[in-house]
């Protein structure tokens, strides 16, 4: 019994860190400027995609610490003020409660993922306009926030063939 | 029951609870204390710029590969109008080519007559590098550059494009550099008009038009007047090509940039030693330095 408490809690731990891998990898997409002629953008809103699909099952402890690491590096890579991208992830998963479960479908996932930049972009408007002394450009916001929407069904397949081939998913067939 | 009087699903709670406050807390104090003080925790963007630099030169080029099919796209459409404007703009220039070599071997020969230093002001060693990044978003205008301090690279350094001044640094790492854009918000650099001689500080303002700012009343500031670095503060080196002035406000002319809509990929790091403050009075005896001056013009053949 103890054992597989042990178990289960390595376990949880360990989807923590791969919810930090995973947003990892999507900061550095996110650093890569999009320069496509006239249209010239970015995805600066896509680690919001791995804190809303963060891993069901991880310890939300572990969740927390690994979200404020991975602001923190998004911070320091992107030159940003200090702590603007930790406050909005950190607010964004303790608002949301954990991760988007495994068996929701697309549609629902696609809604409740603009709602959630909608709320990150809302509170990195307000933290900008006080660290930097002035509104953020809107317009860059709304193409990188357009951008990154374009890419979402892309990392929500992902995450959904990762879960049905690693069996992280209840029914497969439940969600597709 | 766990030695506090909680259950253990309620102990469990208040520990998340605890720790996302702390979390929540120290992020705030490390946001209200960058705020303060721009070298905060330099060390860790240090590290995140040289870490970031080894994985985006991977990740960089399939984006701009998809990026450049737009780019081409647009450029090829636009070909024949780009021709036509060029050979225009070939022949009006003809004609003052031999203007212009006039021109400098006459004040060649007035800075030889009246001995003054002719070298040039922009440094001829150019330290080339890559555009690793380019982080245009709502916040800052930065870049990342593939050379470092281990080629020479240090702070405060201008940054070239083929087409003009791109920036300059703010922060270079062993192996990477960090390069505050023209247009951030930051950005304040002394420019003048090549027409005119007019003085301005060119402001960034996280759009894609800087606006010349600090214009004194009697300045003369046209449209299309060419905008390049004057040199003061002695922080850049005079005359480095900035932009031309785009539309003119009633206070604010805005500026556009050489390198605004263009692809930089390649740079050039120009490493140009600032003019050193003067020292304070009681280190330096002017007796000697007049002395010391006059020993070295005369040791010199």
């Amino acid at each position: 019994m103890t054992r597989d408490v042990t178990v289960y809690r390595l376990r949880s731990v360990t989807l923590a860190f791969q919810g930090l891998a995973g947003g990892l990898l999507l900061v550095f997409i996110a650093l890569i400027n999009l320069d496509m002629g006239a249209f010239k953008t970015g995805f600066i809103f896509l680690p919001v995609a791995i804190v809303y699909l963060w891993p069901v099952r991880a310890s939300y402890t572990w969740s927390l610490i690994c979200i404020f690491l991975l602001g923190i590096f998004y911070d320091f890579a992107s030159n940003g003020p200090l702590g603007l991208w930790t406050l909005c992830y950190l607010a964004l998963f303790i608002v949301l409660g954990g991760g988007a479960r495994t068996t929701i479908r697309f549609p629902a996932a696609f809604l409740w993922f603009l709602l959630s930049m909608s709320f990150v972009c809302c509170l990195a408007m307000l933290l900008g306009r006080f660290a930097l002394g002035q509104w953020p450009n809107g317009l860059e916001i709304a193409k990188s926030m357009l951008t990154t929407a374009v890419v979402f069904p892309l990392i929500f397949w992902i995450r959904r063939t990762s879960l049905i081939i690693f069996g992280g998913i209840e029914d497969p067939k439940v969600a597709i | 029951m766990s030695d506090k009087g909680f259950s253990r699903p309620q102990a469990r709670r208040n520990t998340r609870r605890n720790v996302a406050i702390f979390l929540v807390l120290i992020t705030s104090v490390m946001f209200l204390a960058d705020r303060q003080q721009t070298s905060f925790l330099a060390s860790g963007r240090y590290s995140a710029d040289n870490v970031a630099m080894q994985f985006l030169g991977f990740l960089a080029s399939p984006i701009r590969g998809v990026g450049s099919i737009g780019r081409q796209y647009f450029e090829r459409s636009r070909a024949h109008q780009d021709n036509k404007r060029l050979k225009d703009e070939v022949a009006r220039l003809r004609k003052y080519e031999n203007q212009v070599l006039d021109l400098e071997m006459r004040v060649n020969r007035f800075e030889e007559i009246l001995g003054m230093d002719n070298s040039a002001d922009i440094p001829i060693e150019r330290i080339v590098a890559r555009a690793v990044s380019e982080t245009n978003g709502p916040f800052v205008h930065t870049a990342l550059i593939n050379a470092g301090i281990n080629k020479g690279v240090r702070s405060g350094h201008a940054v070239m494009s083929v087409d003009g001044l791109y920036g300059h640094v703010v922060r270079a790492g062993r192996t990477s550099s960090r390069i505050l854009l023209l247009n951030d918000l930051s950005s304040r650099i002394s420019v003048m008009s090549q027409r005119s001689q007019s003085r301005a500080i060119l402001v960034g303002n996280n759009s894609t038009r800087p606006k010349l700012d600090y214009i004194s009343a009697d300045a003369d500031w046209r449209i299309g007047d060419r905008v390049v670095t004057s040199g003061d503060g002695g922080v850049l080196p005079r005359g480095l090509p900035i932009g031309h002035v785009d539309i003119v406000d009633e206070k604010n002319p805005n500026v556009k940039l050489f390198t605004q809509g263009k692809p930089v990929d390649w740079v050039w790091v120009l490493p140009y030693k600032p003019t050193p403050p003067p020292q304070g009075e009681g280190e330096l005896d002017p007796e000697t330095l007049v002395e010391n001056e006059a020993e070295n013009e005369v040791a010199q053949p």
